[in-house]
C-alpha cells in the first residue's frame, strides 16, 4: 500500500515536471528573434503569412491564454509543422524514432552487462590490481568526447580493418545489428564509465555492511550471497543514478548519430537546428524530455519493487 | 570428560593499518565446556569483538590471526574459507548487537531465518518454514505467521532481536557467540531477551560466549568470566568468585565504577586516566598507568596469568570449575587497597573517608523531609538540605522561584501514514501535557524508555522545536516563540553523541572564544583566560584549546560540550543522555563532574537518561516519563524504594543487577 | 561466478601505499593542467605558423619538420591550429563552468537553507532543466541567444548549473540537522553567522571539487557543438571542429582527427587526477 502511494506521488510529480518543460519551451518560443510566428514559418515567412499565422494561433491574445492553447495543442499531439520537411512534426519524428530506439536498447544491454561485471569484479577484489585498473578506466573514459571515440572506432573498424559498415543504417536485422554496433559501443563507454564507479561503491558498501557479515556468519557464501544479499541492495542507489544517466545518454545519441550518419532523432535535431527549423527542434526537445520522464518512472517502479521501505520516511 | 566445545590457545589478532600495526587480541586462551556460558567483559578497544569475529573465522580486513581455535576438536585457523563457511551456522553462530542493521532490510524475515537450514542442511522450503515458525514460538513471538512474512523495518526492536536469535539457533550450533545482544534495547526488553537466550541455548544445548560491557548481564547468564583490557585477558574464573573477590585492579575498578541500582547510594568511582593508545600501549602491564597499586617492576612485567586458589571449598573440589587466574603481581591475595578508597582517586596514602564505602544510610539523611506531599511535585519547593552518604550536608537547593518551569507542554507530530487511501494521518502526541519544575542547584532526573518523548521534550524546552501547547518559563518569565540570542543562552542542551555536537572544522579554543565574544561575556583580553578557566572547570587543561574535536576521546568531548554550555552562564543545563555513548569507566568521571559543577557553580541540571542506576546516583529528584506523560515525580530514594506508579515499578524491576552476593566488594 | 569467492575479498588494506599514489597523482594532474594553461596562453608565440595561414599547395601534408602534425585540407598547419584551439576551448569551457558553479551554488544554498515554498519551486525548476539532455538544452537556448561566444557560454552555463545546485542544497540540508549546528543556534548565534562560518565552508569546497571534474565536460560540450558545426564560427580553430573536418580524410590523414581528441582526453585525465586528489584531501576531515 505504501508503495502504490509512492508511485502515485511520483507520477503526479512527473506530470508537473512535464508541465514545467512545456512552459519552458513555450517561453523559448516566445523569445525567438522576430517573434514566434516568424520562427515557426522560417524561410517561408512573408508578412502576409506571418499575419495569418498570428491570427490563427491567437498570438495577439494575452500570454497565459496562448500558453493554454499551446497545451491543448500538445495534448492533441500537434507539434506544429516542420519547415524543412513540410509535414507535421509528429510524422517526421515517428519516422526517425525506430532507429534511435534500437540504438538505445542496444546501448542498454551492452552497458548493463559491462557495468555489472566490471563493478562486481572490482568490488569483490577491492584493493587488488584488478580493482585499481578498473577504477582507473573512468578517469580517462569520462573525459573522452563520444564523437571522438566514434570517429576513432570508425577509423579502426571500417577503414583499417574493414569489418563493419562505414555508416548509415543497413536494412534487415543482421545489417542493423552490424551498423549499430559501433555507435552502441561508443555510447556504452560513456555510460559505463559513470555507472561502474557508482555500482562499485554501492557494492563495497554493501559487502562491508553488517547484514552481509551476519549472512556470512550464517554460512552463506559465493553466488548465493552475491545474488541474494549483495547485488539487490547495491543496485538501489545505482538505479537512481541510471535515470540521470539516461538524459546524458540521449545527448550522446544526438552526437553519435551524426558521427555514423544514422537516420534517427538526433540527426533530425541537428539538421533542424542548422536550418533553423524551430518547430522541429522544439518537438524533438519535448520528446526527449518525455522519454527521460518515462525512464524515471520505470526506475521508480523498479525501486519500489526492490525496496519494501519505499514511501516511508 | 568430554572435549570442550571450544578450546582457544594463544589467539593473537594483529591489525595492520595506515597508522601502524596493533595487537587487537594478545594471546587469548580459554576453554568453553559444552552447554556452558562464558562471559567476555571489557570496554571499547579491549578486543572482545575482535576475539568473537576471529572465532567465527571472519577477522577484520587486513588482520593476521595466529594461535589455535579448536571447535569440537577441529582446528579452525588455517582452514580455507569454503570449509569455514560450512561450519558457520551449523557449528558456530553469532548474534549481533543491533538487529536493525544486521538483518537484510529488503528481504522478508522468514526467508532469512530459514536460509541457514536450507543452504547448509539441505532442507526443503516447507520444512524450513515449519522450523522457522517453531523457533519463533520458542522465542515467544506472538503471531509468528505474520512475522515470517514481514520485513525487518515493520517489526519492533525486541521482536527483531528475537528474530536474530532464531536465525542464529536455526541450525542448532554447538557454540553461540553473542556480541552485546542487549545493549541496543530498552531495559524491559533486555530482561526478556536475556531470559530467552538462556532457555533457548539450554534447549539446543549450545555453549555461549557472551560479550558485554555490562557486568550485570554477564553475571546473570554466565558461569565463568574473562576480563579483557587492551587486548589481553587480565582476569578469569568463575563469575561469583571474580565479582566478589577480584584479583586484578582493573576488574575491581570496573565493579566499583558501576552505579548501584540498589543498596548503598555511593558515588561511582571512575577509573583514572584514559583508555590506552592502541598503537603504543604501555610496556609491561598495560593497565599500570591507571593503576593505584602499580609498582616500578610493573613496567617490565611479562604477560602472565597467575593462578589463584579458589576461595570456596566447593569450588576447590569441583574439577570442572574454571581455573581462576589474574595477570597482576598482587593476584595471590585479596586486593587490600584499590581505587576508590579515597574520595580523590589517585591520591594514594589518604586515609579512607568514613562513609564512602558501603556505609548504611543514616535514617532520614537523604533528603527526606517530614513534610507531607514530598513525593509529589510541589511547585516552589521548600529548601532542601541534602546529606550524602558521608554525612556531609551540602548547600541548600531550591529556595524561591524555580529556575526552569514547564507548564502543560505538548508537542504533536503528524504520524506515519496508515497506508489506507484518503485516511488522515493520525497525529502523534510525543509530549502530552507535561508539568515540571527544576530548582536552583538541583539535579532532576528524567527517565523513560526510548520513544517516551524525553528527547523531544528536551528540544522543546530549549527551543529547537516549537511546542504545540504549553509554556516554558525561565526564572518565572515565559519564553516567547522566537527567542533572542540572550534568551537562548539561558537554557543549554548537551547532546548524546559527543562527536556530532562539536564542529569538526574548528578548534576548541576558537569555538569557545566565538561564544564569549558574540555574547559579550568577556573583553578581548579576558577571552583566553576565561577559556582556560572553563576548560579547567571541566577537568581539562589548557592544552586542549588548540585541539580539534576528532583528536579527543568521547569523555573529553563531552567535557568540552559541558564547557561550552557553561560558557554561556545558563540558568539550567539539559543533559540528554550524555553518558550513554561512553564507556562505563568514563561515565563515572563525567557524572562526578556534573555533581561537582552543581556544587561549585549552583547550576541546575535536567538529567535525561534511560539508565536508572545512573539517575539514582546523582539526582535529587526523578521524573518518570511514559508515552509523553509524566507518570511519577518524587525524591530519588522514595521513587526507588517505594515506587507508586506501575510503570515505575516495571522499570525498576527490569534493571539487571548483580545478585546480593555479588555486589560491590568491601 | 564460481571463480569469484566473496570471502576472499578480505585482502590487505592499502595503507600507506595508497597515500603515496595520491600525491603522485596530484602532481601529475597539476602538471598537465598547468601545461595546458601555459600552452593556451603562449599559443601565439609558440606556434610555428599562424592558425589561419593558408597554403593550399601543401594541403593534407604528412607530418614533417615544418609541419609537425601535417596540414589540413586548406593547407593550414595542424599543430598551430591545435594550440590556438586550446585558447578557445579552455576559455569558453572554464567560463561556462565557473558561471555554472557560481549560479548553481547560490541557488542551491538559498533553496536548502530557506526551505519552504521557495525550496519547492526551485527544486521543480531544477527538475525541469535536468530533464533535457545538455546538448538539447543548449540548442534550444542558442536558438534564442545566437551562436557567438557569449551565447555559447551562457547557454552552456544555463544547461549545467543544476548539478552544482543539487550538490549545494544536499550539503546544506545535511549540515542543517547536525547537532553542532543546533548547538551553535542554541548558543545564540544568528542565522547569517551560522550560514557563513559553519555551513558555507563545506559547500563551496565541495562545489569546487565538482567544478574541477566538470570543466572537462564543459570543454567536451563545446567541442561537440563544434563537431556538429553548430558552435563557434567555422574558421576559428576549435578542437571539435577540427575532428569533424578531419573525418573526411580518415583513410589517409587520420592523425588530423586523432590529435584534437587526444588533447581533450589528456586534459580530462589531468583534471580527473586533480579532482580525485582534492576529494581525498577534503574527505578526510
Amino acid at each position: 500500500m505504501a508503495r502504490t502511494r509512492y508511485l502515485a506521488r511520483r507520477l503526479a510529480s512527473i506530470l508537473v515536471t512535464l508541465l514545467g518543460v512545456s512552459l519552458l519551451l513555450f517561453v523559448m518560443l516566445q523569445l525567438q528573434p522576430g517573434g514566434p510566428a516568424e520562427a515557426m514559418l522560417g524561410i517561408t515567412a512573408t508578412p502576409q503569412r506571418v499575419a495569418a499565422l498570428n491570427r490563427e494561433l491567437g498570438l495577439d491574445q494575452p500570454l497565459p491564454e496562448q500558453y493554454l492553447h499551446y497545451l491543448v495543442r500538445l495534448t492533441h499531439g500537434d507539434l506544429g509543422e516542420s519547415v524543412i520537411f513540410d509535414r507535421p512534426v509528429t510524422e517526421v519524428i515517428a519516422a526517425a524514432l525506430p532507429t534511435t530506439l534500437k540504438l538505445g536498447a542496444y546501448v542498454l544491454i551492452l552497458s548493463g552487462m559491462t557495468t555489472v561485471s566490471l563493478a562486481t569484479l572490482a568490488a569483490v577484489r577491492r584493493g587488488r590490481p584488478v580493482d585499481h585498473a578498473i577504477r582507473a578506466l573512468p578517469l580517462v573514459g569520462l573525459g573522452m568526447p563520444s564523437f571522438w571515440i566514434g570517429v576513432m572506432l570508425l577509423f579502426l573498424f571500417t577503414l583499417r580493418f574493414q569489418v563493419l559498415p562505414a555508416g548509415g543504417l543497413q536494412p534487415g536485422l543482421a545489417g542493423g545489428l552490424r551498423s549499430l554496433l559501433l555507435p552502441a559501443v561508443t555510447l556504452s563507454v560513456a555510460v559505463s564509465a559513470i555507472l561502474v564507479r557508482s555500482l562499485r561503491r554501492g557494492l563495497i558498501d554493501v559487502l562491508e555492511s553488517d547484514h552481509v557479515t551476519a549472512a556470512r556468519a550464517r554460512g552463506l557464501t559465493g553466488a548465493r550471497l552475491l545474488l541474494g544479499h549483495v547485488l539487490p541492495n547495491a543496485a538501489i542507489p545505482t538505479l537512481t543514478l541510471t535515470s540521470l544517466v539516461f538524459a546524458s545518454l540521449l545527448g550522446g545519441a544526438v552526437i553519435v548519430e551524426s558521427v555514423f550518419a544514422l537516420p534517427g532523432i538526433g540527426q533530425l535535431l541537428v539538421d533542424g537546428f542548422r536550418r533553423h527549423d524551430v518547430p522541429l527542434v522544439m518537438g524533438v526537445a519535448l520528446l526527449t524530455a518525455a522519454a527521460v520522464m518515462v525512464v524515471n518512472l520505470l526506475m521508480d517502479v523498479a525501486y519500489a519493487l526492490l525496496d519494501p521501505r519505499v514511501g516511508l520516511r | 570428560m568430554t572435549a570442550p566445545a571450544l578450546r582457544v590457545r594463544g589467539l593473537t589478532v594483529t591489525l595492520d593499518t595506515a597508522q601502524g600495526s596493533l595487537r587487537a587480541a594478545d594471546r587469548v586462551a580459554f576453554d568453553l565446556p559444552a552447554g556452558q556460558a562464558v562471559g567476555l567483559v571489557g570496554e571499547s578497544g579491549s578486543g572482545k569483538t575482535t576475539v568473537l569475529r576471529a572465532l567465527l573465522g571472519l577477522p577484520p580486513r587486513g588482520s593476521t590471526v595466529a594461535g589455535s581455535v579448536r571447535l569440537g576438536g577441529r582446528e579452525l585457523l588455517g582452514l580455507p574459507d569454503r570449509e569455514l563457511a560450512s561450519l558457520r551456522g551449523t557449528q558456530v553462530a553469532m548474534i549481533f548487537q543491533d538487529p536493525a542493521t544486521t538483518l537484510n532490510p529488503i528481504r522478508r524475515v522468514g526467508s532469512q531465518i530459514g536460509e541457514g537450514p536450507r543452504v547448509r542442511l539441505g532442507w526443503s522450503r516447507a520444512r524450513a518454514r515449519d522450523h522457522t515458525i517453531g523457533l519463533l514460538r520458542l522465542m515467544e513471538v506472538a503471531d509468528p505467521e505474520r512475522v515470517v512474512r514481514s520485513y525487518p523495518h515493520q517489526l519492533s526492536g525486541g521482536i527483531r532481536q528475537r528474530v536474530m536469535i532464531a536465525t542464529a539457533l536455526a541450525c542448532r550450533p554447538a557454540v553461540l557467540l553473542c556480541d552485546e545482544p542487549t545493549s541496543a534495547l530498552d531495559v524491559t526488553t533486555q530482561e526478556q531477551i536475556l531470559a530467552l537466550l538462556r532457555t533457548a541455548a539450554g534447549l539446543t544445548g549450545s555453549a555461549l560466549v557472551l560479550v558485554s560491557h555490562d557486568l550485570a548481564v554477564v553475571g546473570r547468564l554466565c558461569s565463568s568470566v574473562l576480563v579483557m583490557y587492551a587486548g589481553r585477558i587480565v582476569e578469569r574464573g568463575p563469575v561469583d568468585e571474580v565479582f566478589a573477590d577480584p584479583r586484578h585492579p582493573y576488574t575491581r575498578a570496573l565493579l566499583r565504577s558501576r552505579p548501584a541500582a540498589t543498596g548503598e547510594r555511593t558515588r561511582p568511582v571512575p577509573v583514572p586516566g584514559e583508555p590506552p593508545d592502541r598503537f603504543r600501549p604501555p610496556s609491561g602491564c598495560r593497565f599500570r598507568t591507571r593503576c593505584v597499586l602499580a609498582e616500578k617492576r610493573c613496567a617490565s612485567l611479562p604477560y602472565h596469568l597467575t593462578p589463584v586458589a579458589p576461595r570456596l571449598t566447593a569450588a576447590r573440589l569441583d574439577a570442572t570449575a574454571p581455573l581462576r587466574a589474574a595477570a597482576c603481581i598482587h593476584a595471590t591475595a585479596p586486593l587490600l587497597r584499590a581505587i576508590g578508597d579515597t574520595p580523590h582517586p589517585g591520591s594514594i596514602g589518604d586515609t579512607p573517608h568514613p562513609g564512602s564505602i558501603g556505609d548504611t544510610p543514616h535514617p532520614g539523611s537523604i533528603g527526606d523531609t517530614p513534610h507531607p506531599g514530598t513525593t509529589g511535585d510541589t511547585p516552589h519547593a521548600e529548601a532542601v538540605r541534602r546529606t550524602d552518604a558521608g554525612g556531609r550536608v551540602s548547600r541548600l537547593a531550591g529556595a524561591g522561584t524555580p529556575v526552569l518551569e514547564v507548564r502543560g507542554l505538548g508537542m504533536e507530530f503528524p504520524g506515519t501514514p496508515t497506508g489506507r487511501p484518503f485516511a488522515r494521518r493520525p497525529r502523534l502526541r510525543a509530549v502530552d501535557g507535561v508539568d515540571l519544575h527544576l530548582d536552583r542547584a538541583e539535579i532532576l532526573g528524567l527517565v523513560g524508555e526510548s520513544g517516551c518523548g524525553k528527547s523531544t521534550m528536551a528540544r522543546c524546552i530549549v527551543g529547537l522545536h516549537q511546542p504545540t501547547d504549553g509554556q516554558v518559563l525561565v526564572d518565572g518569565r515565559p519564553m516567547p516563540r522566537h527567542r533572542t540570542a540572550s534568551e537562548r543562552r539561558r537554557l543549554q542542551l548537551v547532546f548524546q553523541d559527543p562527536a556530532a555536537a562539536l564542529n569538526p572544522a574548528r578548534r576548541i579554543g576558537g569555538m569557545l572564544a566565538e561564544l564569549l565574544r558574540v555574547h559579550g561575556l568577556a573583553t578581548r583580553r579576558e577571552v583566553r583566560p576565561r577559556c582556560v578557566e572553563l576548560l579547567r572547570s571541566v577537568g581539562l587543561d589548557a592544552s586542549f584549546l588548540g585541539a580539534y574535536p576528532h583528536a579527543l576521546s568521547g569523555g573529553q568531548q563531552q567535557r568540552v560540550s559541558l564547557a561550552r554550555a557553561l560558557a554561556l552562564e545558563p540558568a539550567a543545563i539539559i543533559a540528554d543522555e550524555i553518558v550513554s555513548a561512553l564507556d562505563v569507566s568514563v561515565q563515572a568521571s563525567v557524572l562526578n563532574l556534573l555533581v561537582d559543577l552543581r556544587e561549585r557553580l549552583d547550576v541546575a541540571i535536567l538529567f535525561i537518561s534511560h539508565d536508572l542506576a545512573v539517575v539514582r546516583q546523582i539526582c535529587d529528584r526523578v521524573a518518570v516519563m511514559h508515552r509523553g506523560r509524566i507518570v511519577e515525580v518524587a525524591r530519588v530514594d522514595a521513587a526507588f524504594s517505594r515506587p507508586r506508579h506501575p510503570h515505575t515499578r516495571r522499570l525498576l524491576a527490569a534493571i539487571p543487577t548483580l545478585p546480593p552476593a555479588r555486589r560491590t566488594p568491601a | 561466478m564460481s571463480g569469484i569467492d566473496v570471502a576472499a575479498a578480505d585482502g590487505p588494506v592499502t595503507g600507506t601505499g595508497g597515500r603515496r599514489v595520491r600525491s603522485v597523482g596530484l602532481l601529475i594532474g597539476v602538471a598537465i593542467v598547468g601545461g595546458y594553461l601555459l600552452a593556451a596562453l603562449l599559443a601565439p608565440w609558440i606556434s610555428p605558423h599562424g592558425p589561419l595561414e593558408l597554403d593550399v599547395a601543401d594541403a593534407l601534408a604528412v607530418p614533417s619538420a615544418e609541419h609537425p602534425l601535417g596540414t589540413d585540407d586548406l593547407g593550414r598547419d595542424a599543430l598551430s591550429r591545435l594550440l590556438h584551439a586550446a585558447r578557445v576551448d579552455l576559455a569558453l569551457g572554464v567560463a561556462a563552468g565557473v558561471t555554472a558553479y557560481l549560479l548553481g551554488t547560490l541557488v542551491g544554498l538559498v533553496s536548502g537553507y530557506a526551505g519552504g515554498w521557495l525550496d519547492l519551486v526551485l527544486t521543480r525548476v531544477m527538475d525541469v532543466v535536468q530533464t533535457m539532455p545538455v546538448i538539447v538544452m543548449i540548442m534550444i537556448l542558442l536558438l534564442v541567444l545566437g551562436r557567438g561566444p557569449v551565447g555559447i557560454v551562457v547557454a552552456l552555463a544555463l544547461a549545467s548549473w543544476v548539478g552544482y545546485a543539487r550538490l549545494a542544497r544536499g550539503i546544506v540540508l545535511a549540515v542543517r540537522n547536525l547537532d553542532h549546528i543546533a548547538a551553535a543556534r542554541l548558543a545564540g548565534l544568528g542565522h547569517p553567522r551560522v550560514l557563513l562560518r559553519h555551513v558555507l565552508p563545506n559547500v563551496w569546497t565541495q562545489g569546487f571539487v565538482f567544478l574541477t571534474s566538470d570543466i572537462v565536460l564543459s570543454v567536451g560540450a563545446i567541442a561537440a557543438l563544434g563537431y556538429l558545426g553548430i558552435g563557434i564560427e567555422a574558421s576559428t580553430p576549435e578542437w571539435g571542429q577540427m575532428i569533424s573536418s578531419g573525418q573526411a580524410f580518415l583513410a589517409t590523414n587520420w592523425w588530423l582527427s586523432l590529435a584534437p581528441g587526444l588533447a581533450i582526453v589528456v586534459l580530462g585525465l589531468g583534471l580527473a587526477l586533480v579532482s580525485d586528489a582534492l576529494t581525498d584531501r577534503l574527505g578526510s576531515r
